[in-house]
This record gives C-alpha cells, structure tokens and sequence, in this order.
C-alpha cells in the first residue's frame, strides 16, 4: 500500500495535470455548443473504425443468417415484381420506376449497435463520403432501424427506434388511424403506440405501417404487429402494444433512404417531427 | 501567508484584470489580443514547486475564461504549459548552473528563446482548442505566429517599463 502511494506521489504533477485536463474538457464541452459536436464528430470517427475492425471479424460468424434473411426479402421482392407483371413487364420498366420514386436507396451494414441504454444509437459503414447526410431514414429488412443524427466522412451514427426521444409517425395497415411509436425503455423487441382514436377498430396482430406523414420514411414500410390491446376509459384514445417485425438491435443489412423531395417539402413545413 | 505568496497572488490578479479588461479589447489589426498573462509562466521562479505552479496556472486559466465568456481554451492551455514548463526549462537552460532561480540573473538571449518556447506552445494549443478543426490548421498556424509576435512585443515593453521603474 505504501508503494503505491509512493508511486502515485511520484506522478502526481502528471495526474494533477489529466485530472484539471478533463475537467477543463467537460467544462469546454458543457459551455460550448461547437466543442462539443466537435469532440462528437471525433468520437463518431474513433469508434467508427473501431467497430468496423471488429465487424470485419465478427460478421463471418452471421454470414448464414443473414443469407438467409437476404434470400427472404429477395424472395418477397420477387413475387411482388412478379404479380406487377401485367403492365411493367422487363426489369427495365421497373428500375425506371424506382427512379420515378421520390426515394434513393443505398446500402449499408451496421458496425455498432446498441439496445442497453435508454437513447441507444447504432454506427453504419457509410458516410458523407457516400452521400449520406443527417436526418436520412435508415430501414432493415423488415422494419425501421431510425434516423441519421451525425456524419464522419466514412460512418453515419443513427437514433434508433430503441430511443426515449424518438417518436415515429406510424399507422394501421387496415384503416387509415395515425398514430405515435414510441419506445418505453423496456424490451428491445416491444413499442407503443398511442394516439390511435378509440373509435378505430383494432385487433390483435393487426399490421402496423410507416404512414408516410413524414419524410423521413415512405409510407408502407412495415413494422410490427399489435400484440396488446389497452383502451383506458377515461380517455379518447388506445395504449397498444407492438411487437416489432425485426428489432432495430438485430439489423445487420440496412439501407439509407435519401428522399428526393426533402427540401421541397420542409419548405413547407419548417418544423417538422419524424 | 507569506510575503512570496501575496505577491504571486496579487500578480496573478493583476495580470487577469490587465488581461480581461484591457488587452482582450484591443483587437489589433481586426483580431489580435496579445496575452501578456503569459508573464506568469515566463518569469515565475524556474524551480517552483510545480504541483503548486500547475494549481496556480489552472486558477489563473479558468478565472480567464470565467471572465471573458471563454469556453475553456486559457484553462487548457494555460494547464497544459505549467505541466510542460520543467521540459522547456531543462531544453533551455541545462548548461546553465541549476541554482539559479530567476530570470532576470540569466542571460538575455536564453531569456528570449525561453520566452518564445512558452508563447509559442501556449498560442499553438490555444488556438487548437478554440478552432478544434484541423482542416483550418492554416487559420491556428496563423493566428498562432500573430497573436505571438504581438504577445512577445507586449511583455518585452512592459519588461522595460518596469526595470526604468524599478533603477529610478
């Protein structure tokens, strides 16, 4: 014990010194708005590539999996190119079609996620390099994974849906009832929604789908099923409990949505929630 | 309290308030503020207690700060220098007879490239801090090698005001 006094006794201009330097970086971070996305652009770019190492190594275990899950979507677009047959009927009439739409798509693979926290962010592999830019709309194979929050050159961090401040405008696949998905903090596979008329009809498994009121995601995007059912009387409006389709802390392959008509439409709504 | 104390410690306050309300208003040439509060590091004995020095220059860096709406850039490079301060000492002056303690018994060409070792490092880090941006290097170089020459100008003056002081 006393030699490790002594050797703390020996350095301690130099602990002095660590110590008053992060407390004057606290302070810097605290009283100044620049520093600190400064220091979280710095952040965003260490564990960028830290975890990109790791993905590197890692992801070879999941290979299977997510081949399969792949093969799925695969498979599902298939058939729905398929049974549009009747008036676009080459591959070409189709990706004009995808042009025409007011949303590009590019892909990207998450190197870091999060579930654990009560604001839980997730890092992607592309950056502004690639034309990502903040508030895009990242989507998984089945579901939303959240929006883009800041940008390196070559990564991307992202508020997922597992995020207390984050509100998604979603609605009934039946009916046309809007409503508000939230997450509660609890399980990572579980969202709320609230905000659905009490008048709508609703029942258990119903489909639950981006509505597209915002522009961050196109409308029809899905994203979970009702699995609970809370009217509270005194009140106009359902609780429902969803169960997600995929949740945001097991997507692996997403893909960055870039909506064409951004600026358009945010000059016409300045401020606008997702 | 000692005498030594209370007068490093109404230097200390003198040198804030000259800092706060007089050279960070001069704004020379649109943006230049020489930082003669530097006259701490430079002339304080050379064989300080320096876990006391590092203290004292986080006190005089932060009520810097505190007064001018800084953010944090006089504390962390105000810091940064008194924990440097031995190395550039030992750099400048390790053939000279370590019992001298002053400056003013040294000679004037190592008293100067002491002088230019502290601002120079000290304006280099604070201009990081303020700028944190590294593809505006060239602005930090910049403003480094300005607000130098103007700091090293100011302290070389007010050291000649105060030695015809002090022969009178």
């Amino acid at each position: 014990m006393q030699r490790i006094i002594d050797v703390l006794l020996s350095f301690r201009n130099g602990i002095l010194y660590v110590l008053l330097l992060l407390f004057s970086i606290y302070f810097l971070t605290q009283r100044s708005f620049y520093h600190q996305t400064q220091l979280s652009k710095l952040s965003l770019y260490l564990t960028g590539n830290l975890y990109e190492l790791r993905q590197e190594v890692t992801h070879y275990f999941y290979l299977k999996q997510e081949n399969e899950k792949l093969i799925l979507e695969n498979k599902k677009l298939k058939s729905e190119i398929l049974n549009n047959t009747s008036q676009k009927t080459s591959l070409q009439t189709s990706q004009r079609h995808l042009d025409q739409l007011p949303f590009a798509i590019n892909p990207a693979q998450v190197i870091y996620n999060q579930h654990e926290n009560a604001r839980n962010f997730a890092i992607i592999n592309k950056g502004l390099n690639d034309g990502v830019e903040v508030d895009m709309g990242v989507i998984g194979a089945q579901g939303v994974l959240g929006i883009v929050e800041e940008v390196s050159p070559n990564y991307a961090s992202i508020i997922t849906l597992l995020n207390l401040d984050l509100g998604l405008n979603v609605r009934l696949k039946k009916s046309t009832m809007f409503g508000s998905l939230s997450w509660n903090g609890d399980s990572p596979y579980k969202m709320q929604l609230d905000d659905i008329v009490a008048t709508a009809k609703v029942a258990l498994g119903d489909t639950v789908i981006t509505s597209g009121r915002s522009s961050y995601f196109p409308s029809g995007i899905p994203i979970g099923s009702i699995s609970k059912i809370d009217k509270k009387t005194d009140q106009g409006f359902y609780t429902l409990e969803i169960q997600l389709f995929e949740s945001p802390s097991e997507m692996v392959n997403v893909y960055i949505l870039k909506n064409k008509d951004r600026k358009e439409i945010q000059s016409l709504v300045p401020d606008q929630t997702p | 309290m000692n005498r030594a104390n209370l007068s490093i410690l109404s230097l200390l306050v003198v040198l804030m308030f000259l800092q706060v309300f007089l050279f960070n208003h001069l704004h020379l040439f649109g943006s230049i503020n020489p930082m003669i509060y530097l006259y701490f590091f430079i002339y304080y004995r050379l064989d300080a207690n320096q876990t006391q020095f590092i203290l004292l220059s986080f006190v005089l860096g932060f009520s810097l700060d505190l007064l001018s709406q800084g953010a944090g850039g006089h504390t962390i490079s105000a810091i940064t220098i008194s924990y440097l301060r031995p190395r550039i000492i030992a750099l400048n002056f390790s053939s000279v007879s370590q019992e001298i303690s002053n400056l003013n018994e040294m000679l004037s060409l190592r008293r100067f490239t002491f002088s230019l070792w502290i601002v120079f490092i000290h304006h280099f880090i604070y201009f990081i801090i303020l700028f944190s941006n590294f593809s505006m290097l060239f602005i930090i170089l910049r403003q480094t090698f300005l607000t130098g020459i103007f700091t090293l100008t100011a302290l070389f003056l007010g050291q000649l005001f105060f030695k015809k002081k002090n022969d009178t």
